[in-house]
């Protein structure tokens, strides 16, 4: 097939990006009738912004603006704690709703996915066009939220697409129409042209999408690297990336970061807390069934910045006890004296189920039989007596300070439950907030 | 103790096996399953777990599990709390989700308060299951945003306008001053005691 051949055929390949629109706000607005039309800004437990709804960004707020400055821009933004497990609830049906469409959906982030609808307009009875509304209708109707759609013949022209018509917009990038319509449109647009390939770019006098598009492909070859190569042929309209329909993966990795405040530059307290994720972590773990083999850890300081280490285990481990000596290892790289730490995360990952096993080859068999008959015995006595009712003695300092956070820190949906749920489990269903009259 | 606790990993095994391939394992699949090689030994558990009637044997000798060894099933003629040997066409039932909620992906809970659909029973703490997907017919109880709140009543449609109807004659009827907001249709009401 030669290029121009491409260029006249719309759509060779029919790709879909569907990206929802300010996800995490939209979700509260979603639930929250008293939200609706608002400035919503979730990040409440963490001082920074993590969404700001439509209502918001129009005043000015964006991702990552601290809380007291959002305070002073637009004082009568709603702003709520992040109420991760109902997001994660949307993100499993906005996915699922995809994929009744077509089988092959590539879960790109939370809240974005690709689909390919090649060859479906006669098994569906629509155009691709149709295909695209009808998806995007549908997500509309049934989560409450809205998304922006992206459809054209490669993944990189879809991505585009969806963004270029925020919130809830839907277009069509077609192919013989392609230069046409980005012939504005700046360069830094286009996924995986990173800040220092855009200014290359413009070095060279290449400014918008469709100037970089119209280069001859010789010059191309001569000035760039294979991905941006792949760019320009994906920006033509011929497909290079493929939607990545993921091995389900079965288990996700277990995530446990808490911000304290107020922030701290002592070094028992920071890695107190540190420990107490690690207990959180091991203890979901072990609720589940789960083993690690992979964990990470990270600091997070007061400007924002954030230090980690990876490290993968000898052998697989939910026990705090098993872990702290590594984790303390981390923790004397990553921790510099002087500097204020707002918050601390450990990322288990890797995980498998606690069936089999495979020792350490140099660890005595005993020794890890031993660890699991203690925490065996500790969640025992925590299911009698508590949450961390036996904790490590490093941890001590963390809960000590346990009641520093306020109330308002925790999501809404876990401040109130459904009779029947409890503080740990809660049913995998959003619940509309406020009741009904 | 040592024994008591392998006997337990092993039920625990058995429960995960059964979880992923709705039925239980053969010898042979057991065998792996707890990495023996004996059948005898295999046969002592079995029988032991028969005994505390965890699984049974159907006609064809082939072990099928029992309510006491995972989960809840709602079998259409069995009254409750009464235990049944009986072999069950276990494809034919419904798990309970499935039973409350249609639509998995565009379900919604909800906790009543106040005593407005106290006439058609539903009383204040109540859960309601809220479809988002179903077109919401003239006499269906329904979710809707009212000055930005949520509440549910009876949804009438009469000569091409729709307003809202409570189930108990202390409220008035609500007439939207514009578009009616409805959120979703009511298709279950759950009541914890």
């Amino acid at each position: 097939m030669t290029w121009t051949q491409v260029k006249m055929h719309s759509l060779p390949h029919a790709i879909l990006h569907i990206d929802a629109d300010a996800f995490f706000a939209s979700c509260e607005q979603a639930l929250h009738p008293e939200y609706k039309g608002k400035p919503v800004v979730t990040g409440k437990e963490r001082g920074i912004v993590s969404a700001a709804s439509y209502e918001a960004k129009a005043k000015g707020i964006s991702r990552g603006v601290p809380l007291r400055d959002v305070k002073k821009i637009c004082p009568e933004a709603i702003i709520v704690a992040s109420d991760y497990e109902t997001y994660g609830l949307f993100s499993k049906r906005l996915f699922a709703i995809m994929k009744r469409f077509s089988n092959i959906v590539e879960e790109y982030g939370i809240d974005e996915g690709f689909i390919d609808i090649t060859g479906l307009r006669k098994p569906l009875g629509m155009s691709y066009q149709d295909i695209a509304r009808t998806m995007k209708a549908t997500i509309e109707q049934e989560l409450g939220i809205t998304v922006s759609v992206g459809l054209a013949a490669t993944k990189s022209l879809a991505k585009i697409a969806s963004k270029m018509n925020k919130p809830s917009g839907f277009t069509y990038i077609p192919n013989r129409k392609a230069a046409e319509m980005l012939s504005v449109m700046p360069i830094d647009n286009v996924w995986g042209v990173g800040p220092n390939t855009a200014a290359y770019m413009r070095q060279m006098g290449i400014e918008t999408v469709s100037a970089f598009m119209n280069m001859p492909w010789e010059i191309v070859q001569q000035n760039f690297t294979k991905p941006h190569q792949q760019i320009w042929h994906e920006l033509n309209g011929f497909k290079v990336y493929k939607v990545i329909k993921e091995e389900k993966q079965r288990y996700m990795s277990i995530s446990k970061t808490r911000t304290f405040t107020p922030a701290s530059k002592k070094k028992n307290i920071v890695l107190g807390q540190l420990l107490k994720n690690l207990e959180n972590a091991c203890i979901k773990a072990r609720r589940h069934g789960l083993l690690a083999r992979k964990m990470t850890v990270f600091l997070k300081t007061q400007d924002f910045g954030v230090q980690a280490l990876d490290v993968c285990l000898t052998r697989a481990s939910a026990y705090p006890n098993d872990m702290t000596p590594l984790v303390k290892d981390i923790f004397a790289q990553l921790f510099e004296k002087g500097v204020m730490y707002r918050a601390t995360g450990v990322v288990l990952a890797d995980l498998q189920e606690d069936m089999c096993v495979q020792a350490d080859m140099f660890e005595s068999p005993v020794a890890l039989m031993k660890m699991q008959r203690v925490y065996e015995a500790v969640d025992k006595v925590a299911k009698q007596f508590g949450k961390h009712a036996l904790h490590l003695a490093g941890a001590l300092p963390a809960h000590a300070s346990q009641h520093s956070g306020s109330r308002g820190n925790i999501a809404y949906r876990k401040r109130h439950l459904l009779p029947g749920e409890t503080k740990r489990r809660r049913l995998a269903v959003p619940v509309l907030a406020g009741g009904v009259k | 103790m040592q024994n008591n606790s392998l006997y337990e990993s092993r039920k625990t095994s058995i429960i995960k096996y059964y979880k992923r391939h709705k039925q239980l394992p053969t010898y042979d699949e057991l065998a792996d399953l707890f990495e023996v090689r004996s059948k005898g030994s295999i046969h002592k558990y079995v029988q032991k777990f028969i005994e505390d009637g965890y699984m049974d044997r159907s006609d064809t000798g082939r072990l099928v599990p029992t309510t006491k060894l995972y989960g809840l099933r709602v079998l259409g003629s069995v009254q409750a709390g009464f235990p049944t040997s009986t072999e069950e066409e276990t494809a034919d039932t419904l798990s309970l989700d499935e039973f409350l909620i249609q639509s998995p992906e565009a379900s919604y809970m909800l906790q009543v308060s106040g005593d407005s659909m106290i006439d058609a029973g539903i009383m204040e703490g109540d859960m309601v299951v809220v479809d988002r997907s179903k077109t919401p017919q003239s006499g269906d109880i329904v979710v809707a945003e009212v000055d930005s709140d949520w509440t549910m009543k009876y949804l009438i449609k009469r000569g091409g306008k729709m307003f809202l109807r409570a189930a108990n004659k202390k409220y008035p009827d609500i007439h939207p001053d514009d578009e009616l907001k409805i959120a979703g249709t009511v298709t279950s009401v759950i009541r914890k005691y």
